[in-house]
């Protein structure tokens, strides 16, 4: 079975004024950035690694899907990257 | 026997145990025992998950008695906040398909959808759709029984267990509700069970076939009631989604950190114990108790109880506790040390009780005092103010009142 880590991240996020919030760029542990092209859906799904509760954003990130999760009672974002 | 109905009953399974799961995946692996503080030695299992299960290990047991059938039981601290948040996150879920919600618990509901059916499918429909959302949303698992009434539909819940929907049907009651024991029956407890074995009735098909006089005649009022339920004629409404049940009684228990043998001590946790009870009580609005219950548990899990009334309708902590004490001393507890204790109180008066002279000035300072209290503990929290009393023991005194520690044990369901 593929394991998983849980990576936080540090996210700029935009709250749009019909509600919500989106992110819109995503910065990693090595200080690049990548700009969330577009956010392809959003809804709640249990992540494989531990956290309650997180909303799933199914965003396209360099022209491919990536997934970030956000933690809304901690407000906190994170990755999964497979971890071997 | 009316049929028209279509009530759901669902039931989250291993409730502490999943959550516990989704917090830590790798918890998946290895058996596991949801407790309540070790420390303070609640250590008692709340829940477990299938491979704890796999082992025997039963909820309510004691952690180093379960460990004795599982020595690598891992236990996990239970989690109430998140228990909470789970509850309330697959609550939203039902929400979607009827505001007919009723919990009965922190993991369990009723859901009447006799009316979504027009919008959702049939009520096997329902509860499969639930069912699987609530496993790709929160990823826990419920197991959902589907009936025309309350009773069934949460014998059904129980008939397949995880992650699955059982119909009890008027079609099929008598092959499936009624081959399972008496004892499963919802409110039949061990001594209504043993009544029901002395009548020669072991399942619920022979409940519901026993002549109903005979079993009045054996359980009073009761039988009759039981009787309806063993025959699917249940039709108390489920309750909407945020209609409050009236509270009957307000309690609070405490098992202390360590074994208490002196009177004083005893008095002290009773004093600890009203503080909140009066708190809550104030903070109801349900006025003033008339009676005061207490519970108590010896060294060896002995449990007791007794009560009494107060010298008149109060909310005062002191009174509340003099008359526990009072009530503890009439008790035979066979001079074992004490574990645990408890204090509820219920037959509340809401108006004033105004005696032939007024209300002495006493009284009426002691409910200023009690008031000033109360404030001073919205304002700067719990531990802000603290009897004297209580601060002989640090231990004790550090316990926060309303949060954690003290479990509400009383509220009627």
């Amino acid at each position: 079975m593929q394991h998983y880590e849980k990576v936080c991240v540090e996210v700029l996020a935009r709250f749009p004024k019909e509600g919500g919030i989106r992110p819109v760029s995503l910065l990693w542990e090595d200080g690049r950035q990548f700009i969330v092209e577009r956010v392809k859906s959003v809804g709640r799904v249990p992540a494989h690694v531990g956290s309650l509760l997180p909303i799933r954003y199914t965003c396209i990130i360099g022209g491919r899907e990536k997934e970030l999760y956000l933690e809304r009672e901690r407000m906190r974002w994170f990755v999964e990257v497979p971890s071997s | 026997m009316n049929t028209d109905r279509c009530i759901l009953h669902s039931d989250l399974n291993n409730f502490y145990a999943s959550v516990e799961m989704v917090k830590n995946p790798a918890l998946r692996e290895v058996p596991i025992a949801v407790t309540g503080s070790i420390k303070d030695r609640h250590g008692i299992v709340l829940a477990k998950n299938m491979l704890a299960k796999g082992f025997g290990v039963r909820t309510g047991e004691v952690l180093w008695q379960a460990r004795k059938k599982c020595p690598a039981l891992l236990a996990v601290p239970a989690d109430f906040p998140a228990y909470l948040a789970m509850s309330k996150a697959v609550r939203a879920i039902y929400a979607r398909f009827t505001d007919r919600i009723e919990a009965f618990g922190i993991d369990e509901c009723w859901l009447d959808v006799t009316a979504s059916r027009y919008l959702f499918g049939d009520g096997e429909n329902i509860a499969q759709t639930i069912r699987e959302t609530v496993k790709r949303e929160c990823g826990v698992t419920v197991s959902v029984g589907v009936s025309w009434n309350k009773i069934f539909a949460k014998l059904a819940s129980d008939m397949k267990k995880p992650d699955a929907v059982t119909v009890v049907s008027p079609e099929n009651y008598r092959e499936t509700a009624w081959k399972l024991p008496a004892a499963d029956l919802l409110y039949v407890g061990k001594s209504t069970a043993r009544k029901l074995t002395f009548l020669g009735i072991t399942t619920i098909g022979e409940l519901a076939l026993y002549d109903e006089g005979a079993l009045i005649q054996e359980l009073g009022k009761w039988g009759k009631v039981l009787h309806e339920y063993a025959n699917g004629n249940e039709s108390s409404p489920v309750r909407e989604a945020g209609d409050e049940r009236t509270v009957k009684s307000i309690g609070n228990s405490l098992t202390c950190y360590r074994d208490l043998e002196e009177e004083d001590e005893i008095y002290m946790l009773f004093l600890l114990l009203a503080d909140s009870v009066a708190g809550r009580l104030l903070e109801s609005g349900l006025g003033r108790a008339g009676t005061v219950k207490i519970s108590v548990t010896d060294t060896d899990l002995r449990r007791y109880g007794k009560q009494g009334k107060t010298e008149g309708p109060t909310r005062n902590a002191k009174e509340l506790a003099d008359t526990a004490m009072h009530l503890f001393r009439t008790l035979e507890t066979k001079g074992k040390p004490v574990r645990a204790l408890g204090i509820t109180v219920c037959e509340f008066s809401e108006n004033e009780q105004l005696d032939l002279f007024g209300r002495s000035e006493q009284e009426e300072k002691r409910d200023r005092a009690d008031k000033a209290v109360a404030g001073i503990r919205e304002k700067y929290g719990n531990s802000a103010i603290r009897r004297a009393t209580v601060m002989q023991d640090e231990h004790l005194s550090e316990l926060d009142i309303k949060d954690g520690h003290i479990r509400p044990g009383g509220d009627a369901k």
